[in-house]
């Protein structure tokens, strides 16, 4: 046994003992012969060797392109361009390093470095003031016939139950726009209306229902500040409307989103404020993208500790990820031109209102079956339940105990969005 | 006493400073027969041998002997300290542009011509390379301005009357660019590059 390890182990120093040693003829010879992994490693070797110029960053560059490694690319040819910043071979492949890896805001700023003629010889994309045009319409509708509630037993210490119908007719309609305004500025805005019946005040008699609409606007400007960093600050608001209530909710957040290599870091901090509460929100997520490309897959989680639940996608899909929760996850997939998102919202946290999202996921396969039309559809299941709250200082927030006064209920979404790039 | 171990010193210093210059000379000297021969790495083991960081002449020829042998990153570090020891020499600045430029780093070449042309404002072969790197970058007005010097100093050089010539062509002065040509034929009759340039202003 020993003597075939000692036989193992000398075959494999003598495998070693043949892969090439760094040098500049070898790197070149591997690159003119197309063996990309060997240009990587040789150029892996070079680095080691202290020699680092721009044909060993071009052709790494070019190699990890090859191999579909684009964020190793992107970088390789940002790498090269220090040393060559006029080359337009460099220029031209880290401008699709970038388009392939997904950094399309990226890709567009470094359009500026180009000269009228390389911008002529690849198609690149051009700021348009109209970029594209969103539009998402959908139903809430809940599977569960009535829901029992325990409320407090009466004086006689006898247990009391209320049966109510669950919230129903819940439309949903956003109309999304995206502007490009030069090469660093992206505009999103949108508008947003929610209609539901929730259920009044909770009675062993009678709870009625009650209707509520609501509006809301939102402009989000995303300025790259850097190659790659983007810095968006945001501004929301809502007008809901209950019949009796009307209440305006405000949101102001600052975005900050940094690429390094495969894993894009992004850090949001905000103020909200309605009619009963202002609060501050900070938190984070992280997006990774495993597999060097980000048209594959990519996971994303984060998490938040602020404020109450916001089940309205108007928030959630604008913002990107759920702002709202402690946690959440979101992985997406895709092949050619169908993208499979699969989001999973953990945990709601408490706060004063009576019935609260416990979690929520969501599963969205979109297709563009031409280049600049998407169709997308969105299942999402949210999972309540009601809660009594007792609070230590009455009509006050504050909140002294909760207690679980019914099972859980489920609500399903549809929704179906269009999507146009101008 | 004290003035003779004082002179005894000075001996032993100055035949040591003799020795070592002899010692350098037989070093250059092997170099320079092992380089005519393409031996560059004998002719680097010659001077290694004798290497002193801090000797300008070791650094820059072994500047040289580097990039001979196209080891490129090598022959950087040696022109590169050359320079720090002799911050006004141009000649290891115009040294260090050939491995500089042999492994595409175009931006420390700009770097290095544009150095020279702080120590010496006229240097027409800076300003010539200068020129034409700008010419390649499509900024023609940066290279006409560079062109234009050497032109000034050197007024029938068949370079800078070329690439004037071109580089006006570029920039739309057709007259200008004509006139040139014309006159790249006087130097260098039926020269193809200027009858091309003739025939598209033609």
């Amino acid at each position: 046994m020993r003597g075939a390890l000692t036989v193992i182990s000398v075959l494999f120093m003598t495998l070693g003992s043949f892969a090439q040693e760094w040098s500049e003829k070898a790197h070149y010879d591997a690159y003119m012969k197309g063996d990309w992994k060997e240009v990587v490693r040789l150029g892996k070797e070079a680095k080691k060797a202290g020699a680092d110029y721009y044909y060993i960053r071009a052709r790494n560059g070019y190699a990890n392109f090859m191999l579909g490694k684009f964020f190793k690319a992107e970088k390789e040819f940002d790498k090269a361009l220090k040393f060559n910043s006029s080359d337009p071979f460099a220029k031209r492949y880290s401008y699709w390093s970038s388009i392939y890896a997904g950094n399309d805001a990226t890709a567009l700023v470094k359009t500026g470095r180009m000269s009228d003629s390389e911008r002529d010889t690849i198609e690149i994309i051009k700021p348009k003031w109209m970029n594209s045009v969103s539009v998402v319409g959908g139903y809430r509708a809940s599977t569960t016939p009535t829901i029992v509630i325990n409320l407090p037993p009466d004086p006689g210490g006898n247990p009391v139950t209320s049966e109510l119908d669950p919230p129903g007719s819940m439309p949903y309609l956003s109309v999304y726009l995206n502007h490009q305004l030069g090469r660093r500025v992206t505009l999103n805005h949108a508008v947003n209306y929610l209609s539901l019946q929730r259920p009044g005040v909770i009675t062993p008699m009678f709870t009625d229902t009650i209707n509520v609409w609501q509006v809301g606007y939102l402009a989000s400007l995303s300025m790259q500040v850097a190659k790659h960093t983007t810095v968006t600050p945001s501004f929301i608001m809502q007008y809901w409307d209950d019949e009796t209530n009307k209440v305006y909710d405000l949101s102001a957040t600052l975005a900050l989103r940094q690429q390094i290599g495969n894993v894009h870091a992004t850090l949001i901090g905000g103020y909200f404020q309605d009619t009963d509460t202002n609060k501050y929100m900070l938190g984070g997520s992280l997006t990774w993208y495993p597999l060097q490309n980000q048209k594959l897959f990519s996971v994303t989680s984060g998490g938040y500790n602020f404020m109450g639940d916001s089940p309205n996608p108007f928030f959630r899909q604008t913002i990107g990820g759920n702002p709202f929760k402690r946690f959440w996850l979101k992985s997406s997939f895709t092949w050619n031109n169908r993208v499979i998102s699969f989001e999973d919202v953990g945990l709601d946290f408490a706060n004063n209102s009576s019935d609260r999202l416990q979690w929520l996921w969501s599963l969205t396969p979109s297709y563009y079956p031409i280049d600049r039309f998407g169709i997308s559809l969105t299942y999402s299941v949210e999972s309540r339940r009601f809660y009594h709250v007792i609070q230590d200082i009455p009509e006050t927030p504050v909140v002294e105990e909760e207690v679980e006064i019914s099972e859980l209920f489920n609500i399903h979404s549809f929704y179906l969005g269009l999507n146009y790039n101008f | 006493m004290k003035s003779l171990i004082s002179v005894l010193m000075l001996t032993v210093i100055w035949t040591g400073t003799i020795a070592q210059d002899s010692k350098l000379q037989l070093a250059f000297k092997s170099s320079y027969a092992k380089e005519s021969k393409s031996d560059f790495t004998g002719a680097i083991k010659d001077l290694k041998g004798v290497y002193s960081e801090t000797n300008y002449e070791l650094n820059l020829r072994l500047g040289w002997l580097h990039y001979s042998a196209g080891l490129f990153t090598e022959s950087m570090a040696y022109y590169k300290k050359a320079i720090d020891l002799m911050p006004a020499s141009v000649e290891a600045k115009f040294g260090y542009v050939y491995p500089a430029a042999a492994v595409g780093n175009w931006d420390q070449v700009k770097k290095q011509y544009e150095n020279i042309l702080r120590i010496d404002a006229k240097n027409s072969q800076a300003h010539y390379r200068l020129g034409l790197i700008f010419y390649g970058r499509e900024e023609f007005d940066k290279a006409l301005q560079h062109f234009q010097v050497g032109f000034n100093l050197y007024p029938f050089d068949y370079d800078f009357n070329l690439m004037m010539a071109w580089t006006s062509l570029k920039m739309g002065k057709m007259r200008e660019a004509k006139v040139l040509f014309n006159k790249v034929l006087l130097l260098s009759p039926d020269d193809e590059s200027a009858i091309e340039g003739l025939g598209l202003i033609k």
